[in-house]
């Protein structure tokens, strides 16, 4: 296995606006090796993949595949040398037969035409080095997941002459047995002639198959472990790493005793979800962690009203609504906040119309807004999370950190009793980040959160935190037992 | 710069140049700096000399109170129907089917004025307008409903709409009796032609309506908490939605206030010609040139009434010019379409 490097990365560096997204992006593939990426949320893995691929161009770096430079930032030309990734939310076409979705891009063509028996052959051959025996000609919507990310992977591996195949998180969200099978095919495709590259949550898994795993942390890379040396302890171990956050828990000297419920899931199912209870009661700060597919997103969407479970219930507020929209939930006594503010934040609107958006009614005079009683509410909310800026400059005027201080000023005189917080750090720097987790510690004396964040933030901020691995709660710490370690060993 | 200088950190300007710092205020003052303002500049420059063209060309037709009168009186059929477009845009949809709906309503409201019982008095033709105008609202909420719980394209719902609205005109037509297709200008009851035909100060009465009514959806827009949610809603639906806004209410507003304001607009076209068969198509392309000129020429915050209504003017003053110049009726529409064409590749151009 030990063969010449097939592809390294030097010195990527990649930033999005003021999110430096990889500061010091470095990994070295040998031929025919399964090369296991890892590292938590946002620290770089796919943007670092991305810029392998072609799809991004870096801001410096070189990525060097079988001796030749790569053309980075085209995309073609780098598929054309042998690079392909499938990435985490590979486009699918349900109502095409699987021959179709296997092929797309790389059908074998004559004089303009498609020959379809040649593709057909051609998707069943990659199919059955996958291990996998699927009917080429069924439609493709029909089959199970596993199935179709499995024609997902085909994709990669009906192309002739790829020889770095890129899978970003090929087993996000499949259970684990489903899992497991993927894993499996993965290793009948790794051959002399071709290395793959794996990202994955679930260190386990990676610990089993790889031959190499790079950890990524911030945005850099941390280290590479190789052969003996890939053991999940030591990968977990490598995660945690760090400059722990300063623990907010202890600042609210009292402990506030945990009032009415206000939060209700029971045995709540959907896409990950496999029959999630849980309460949260006024007072309480929550916290829910798990990877991507984990089902701790679809939590924070049942709960928020941005979509239903299919099976079990979900009840908010003091009336035990259901939140079956957001308005609905907001109705009931529900705040939300993410830190993907591409869904939060108003092109042309200043901060003070995003923080009294929910609640611009209530300062009508005969239906028409009192600008002054507006001044004063807004000023007073900015104020009190002490966000940096007026409120009548443009939202995109502030730092990532004084935004989402703003989006989260908008509940404060709201008359809400729950937060739903997903995420709210997302490309905010550290001092804000601290800022932010102990305005929301603040707020959760007289109200609900229900938060979802990084495990280092949750074992900074929260009085219980659900552990959430395959969609299931695999783990519920309280008190002490909250580390960031004892989170990362629950999840992965 | 000696230690006198005032601390200003900035190069040293030379002699008789500004620093580049001193040059961007100076720029930021003439207020050319962006590409927004540039734009803006270009556009309202446009109008300007197209003004003095016309007036350079023929001043002495142009330039008169009665000409001003006769373009006036004109405008209140195309200010109605902009401005309702307006509001659709606003929440971040599209209303094809306004002119559809004027058509519809000066069928429904002329017919029930001259031919039903009942409405030949002074208080039924207002019932019959009131009628008309109901029709209007209810067209408009069929829209917004399929828009807003069908999650179905304002675009291709609205074209649906038109076309469902344009064969009620149809069923309503062919109860005209005596086998006609129109009912002439004549023929009306007193009160349905002073919609038009009452003058104030010279002008009708029924641009002291359409003005009237763009008030209160200007207010609406810009001083309510209906309007804060529209533009919410226009600007990121979803960050609307999560902020608690009722998107699926403020859209189905928008198309209401679309319909009715369609509405009043057919009541007016029927007041000033009398009924006409599809006499409202080629009202579409003005309205979208009148709001997509506007927020690209004046607008601050994308579509707004005040901008939509320059707009309107800025195609008012077109089309009356070329008329006073004796143009044929093709460059017209010609050059509307260019305008539209213009205007919308430039807004687009700001990224």
């Amino acid at each position: 296995m030990s063969g010449a490097p097939a592809l390294s990365v030097t010195g990527v560096a990649k930033r999005f606006g003021g999110v430096r997204a990889v500061r010091d992006g470095n990994l070295t593939v040998r031929r025919g090796e399964l090369h296991g990426l890892v590292g938590p949320n946002g620290s770089g893995k796919s943007t670092l993949l991305n810029v392998v691929s072609g799809l991004l161009r870096p801001d410096a770096g070189s990525v060097v595949f079988e001796g030749n430079p790569l053309e980075l930032g085209h995309y073609r030309k780098i598929q054309d040398q042998g690079v392909y990734l499938v990435p985490q939310e590979m486009s699918f076409a349900p109502d095409d037969e699987v021959w179709e979705n296997v092929t797309l891009g790389a059908e074998p063509i004559r004089r303009g035409i498609v020959r379809r028996r040649a593709a057909r052959a051609a998707a069943a051959r990659a199919l059955h080095l996958l291990g996998r025996d699927i009917d080429v000609n069924a439609v493709s919507g029909a089959l199970s997941p596993v199935e179709q990310r499995l024609v997902t992977i085909a994709r990669g591996v009906v192309r002739p002459g790829v020889r770095l195949l890129i899978l970003d998180e090929p087993t996000a969200g499949l259970p684990h047995h489903d899992a497991k099978r993927v894993m499996e095919s993965l290793h009948q495709i790794v051959s002399p002639d071709r290395a793959v590259i794996l990202v994955s949550h679930h260190i386990d898994d990676v610990a089993a198959a790889c031959h190499a795993v790079t950890v990524m942390r911030d945005g850099k890379t941390v280290t590479e472990l190789r052969g003996e040396a890939v053991r999940t302890d030591d990968i977990v171990d490598l995660l945690v790493a760090g400059a722990p956050l300063e623990a907010i828990r202890d600042e609210s000297a009292a402990p506030v005793e945990a009032g009415d419920e206000l939060i209700d899931v029971e045995q709540a199912a959907g896409r990950s979800l496999r029959g999630v209870s849980f309460a949260v009661r006024r007072g309480e700060v929550v916290g829910l962690a798990g990877v991507l597919g984990s089902g701790s997103g679809e939590t924070i969407e049942f709960v928020s009203g941005q979509s239903r479970p299919d099976d079990g219930t979900v009840r908010v507020g003091r009336d035990a609504s259901d939140p079956s929209t957001p308005h609905r939930a907001f109705r009931a006594g529900v705040g939300y906040i993410s830190g993907e503010r591409a869904r939060l934040v108003i092109e042309d609107m200043t901060v003070g119309e995003h923080v009294s958006l929910p609640v611009v009614g209530q300062f009508g005079r005969v239906g028409v807004v009192s600008r002054g009683r507006e001044r004063t509410w807004v000023n007073r909310s900015l104020d009190a999370l002490s966000v940096k800026g007026e409120g009548s400059a443009p939202m995109r005027s502030l730092s990532g950190g004084n935004q989402q201080r703003a989006l989260l000023a908008r509940w404060i005189g709201a008359d809400v009793d729950v937060l739903v917080v997903d995420q709210p750090t997302v490309g905010v720097d550290i001092a804000g980040r601290a800022q932010l987790l102990r305005a929301l510690r603040d707020l959760a004396r007289e109200r609900a959160i229900l938060l979802a964040a990084e495990p280092e933030e949750l074992a900074a901020t929260c009085d219980r935190v659900l552990c959430l691995r395959r969609g299931e709660i695999a783990r519920e710490l309280t008190g002490d037992d909250i580390t960031e370690g004892a989170i990362i060993r629950a999840i992965v | 710069m000696t230690g006198g200088a005032p601390a200003v950190e900035s190069e040293p300007a030379e002699e008789g140049r500004l620093a580049p710092e001193q040059q961007n205020r100076v720029l930021a003052m003439l207020s050319l700096s962006s590409p927004t303002a540039r734009r803006q500049a270009l556009l309202v420059g446009l109008f300007v000399v197209m003004v003095a063209a016309f007036s350079i060309a023929d001043a002495e037709h142009f330039l008169t109170w009665t000409n001003f009168k006769n373009a006036a009186n004109q405008v209140p059929v195309l200010m109605l129907l902009a401005v309702g477009v307006t509001a659709v845009l606003r929440v971040g949809e599209f209303d094809l089917a306004a002119p559809a709906i004027a058509a519809l309503v000066s069928g429904v409201a002329a017919i029930l004025a001259t031919q039903a019982s009942g409405f030949d008095t002074g208080g039924g033709v207002l019932l019959a307008m009131a009628v008309g105008i109901a029709v209007g609202g209810l067209v408009g909420a069929t829209s917004g409903v399929s828009v807003a719980y069908g999650k179905a394209p304002s675009f291709v719902v609205t074209l649906a709409v038109s076309s469902v609205a344009l064969g009620l005109e149809l069923l309503v037509q062919s109860k005209i009796t005596g086998g006609l297709t129109q009912i002439s200008a004549i023929t009306l009851p007193e009160t349905l032609r002073d919609v038009a035909g009452t003058k104030i100060a010279g002008l009708s009465l029924s641009l002291y309506i359409a003005l009237g009514l763009s008030l209160v959806v200007w207010l609406l827009l810009s001083r309510t908490a209906y309007g804060r949610h529209a533009h919410a809603t226009g600007g990121n639906e979803s960050a609307a939605q999560l902020a608690g806004v009722s998107v699926n209410r403020i859209k189905i507003i928008a198309f209401v206030i679309s319909g009715l304001l369609a509405g009043v607009a057919g009541i007016v076209l029927v007041s000033q010609q009398g009924y006409l068969p599809n006499a409202t198509a080629s009202y579409l392309l003005q309205a979208y040139a009148a709001a997509f000129f506007g927020a690209t020429a004046v607008g601050k915050r994308g579509f707004s009434v005040p901008a939509t209504l320059f707009g309107v003017i800025f195609l008012a003053t077109l089309s009356n010019g070329l008329a006073v110049l004796n143009q044929p009726l093709w460059i017209s529409s010609t050059i509307q379409g260019a305008v539209l064409l213009f205007t919308v590749m430039l807004s687009r151009s700001r990224t």
